[in-house]
């Protein structure tokens, strides 16, 4: 509409009366529109993981605790004390002592066996290099990772406690899951 | 209706008759009671005192139970293990299940700060004055290799957090998946609901170093001359 300068007659447009029920339409209608996306998750469902009772089940390549680990035939050590997987720790968190197997004593495989083998956990950050470094897959990473404790010595995981059969606390996915 | 009362109930002969020491018992436990409100008991008798009122004990249990089940996590992430803490109040690992409701933003409102991330040297006297501020009972979290024991971080500017604050829980890990963290808050919350003793107080046998409100002027004055006396000691041992 274009304006006529000579009459005398504006016509003004003006915006919807308020009140009734298109006043109500425009004053909730967004605001239901926004809740839609609201309702439309509850009817999704919860995504909370009930933690300590059910637990997310962990990738087959998850690196949690380290595990030492014996030949299934003789019983000896695997681990030969060869302090290759302490050489690329970037962390510094592995102690290998090796000593001499004598024909009384054989406890691993090789030449030597590692006579005091620490791992400090908490100062592990899990990068697995130890797993990559080691030429006989004596130390492999498990799947647990419950491991906080209330002190920091209670941290230092021994021989014994790595080569022990860890309790299974995470489940591991089974393939293609 | 039959009306038992306290300590006669009805046994197979009847109500159970008084024994002869019974009654003294009861007026030696009141008069106790009297004087505990006149502020007037003291040594041995205060001591029989607590040992009678089992409320007590019940009521530390009750106590403990509580705090273990509503401890306050502060909002204090230092470096990327924060992307994890913050992970737990998400949807998935729902803190709030545990009783950490909400992060509290200020150290006066929390009753836990997790250390997620390196320390600084810098650093350190921060997260110890806000420490510091926190209001007792206080537990610390260190979560991650970093704050507990430095990780792969060894050198001259990271500095480990029990060095400079009592800490309750390590948590390993590099970062520690949100589990292992809500493990480590399980495992605080076993300590506080289990056994107390080892909060940081009996831990570091730092009874009596408690701040507190002087009830008079006279004590405000008193503590003030220890004050002036122990640096006046230390002034003298550096000299």
């Amino acid at each position: 509409m274009t304006w006529n300068p000579d009459s005398d007659v504006v016509e003004v447009a003006r915006g919807p009366e308020p009140g009734g029920l298109g006043g109500a339409y425009r004053v909730f209608g967004e605001t239901l529109r926004g809740l839609k996306t609201s309702f439309m998750r509850v009817v999704e469902g919860t995504h909370t993981v009930e933690y300590p009772e059910e637990k997310i089940p962990v990738y087959p390549r998850w690196r949690g605790r380290h595990k030492l680990h014996k030949f299934e035939d003789t019983g000896l050590e695997k681990c030969v004390g060869c302090s290759l997987c302490a050489a690329a720790c970037p962390a510094d968190c592995i102690r290998v002592v090796a000593t001499e197997n004598t024909p009384e004593n054989r406890v691993s495989g090789g030449e030597r066996y590692a006579a005091v083998y620490e791992i400090n956990m908490s100062r592990c950050i899990f990068c697995g290099y130890c797993e990559i470094a080691c030429p006989f897959d004596a130390i492999t990473m498990g799947s647990d990772f419950e491991l906080a404790d209330y002190n920091r010595s209670d941290l230092i995981f021994t021989k014994e406690m790595l080569l022990a059969e860890p309790m299974v606390r995470t489940p591991l996915r089974a393939e293609g899951e | 209706m039959e009306v038992i009362r306290h300590g006669k109930a009805a046994g197979p002969g009847g109500p159970v008759a008084l024994q002869p020491g019974d009654k003294e018992a009861f007026r030696a436990r009141q008069l106790r009671a009297r004087d505990l409100l006149r502020g007037e008991l003291e040594g041995d008798d205060i001591e029989q005192h607590v040992r009678d009122s089992i409320v007590t004990t019940t009521l530390d249990k009750a106590a403990h139970w509580a705090q273990g089940n509503s401890i306050f996590p502060l909002t204090f992430g230092l470096a990327c293990c924060s992307i994890e803490m913050i992970s737990l109040v998400g949807a998935r690992m729902d803190m709030s299940r545990f009783g950490s409701e909400a992060m509290r933003a200020t150290p006066r409102q929390a009753d836990m700060i997790i250390l997620a991330g390196r320390v600084s040297m810098k650093m350190a006297p921060v997260v110890r004055r806000i420490y510091d501020q926190m209001l007792e009972p206080k537990y610390a979290i260190a979560m991650g290799a970093c704050s507990s024991s430095m990780g792969v971080f060894n050198n001259y500017a990271i500095v480990p957090a029990d060095k400079f604050m009592p800490v309750d829980v390590h948590i390993p890990g590099c970062p520690p998946r949100p589990e292992a963290v809500v493990y480590g808050i399980l495992k605080l919350r076993k300590m506080i609901q289990d056994d107390p003793t080892m909060a940081w107080r009996d831990r570091y046998r730092a009874h009596g170093t408690e701040e507190t409100k002087p009830w008079s002027l006279d004590e405000l004055e008193e503590r003030a001359g220890r004050a002036a006396q122990l640096e006046a000691r230390e002034k003298d041992a550096r000299a």
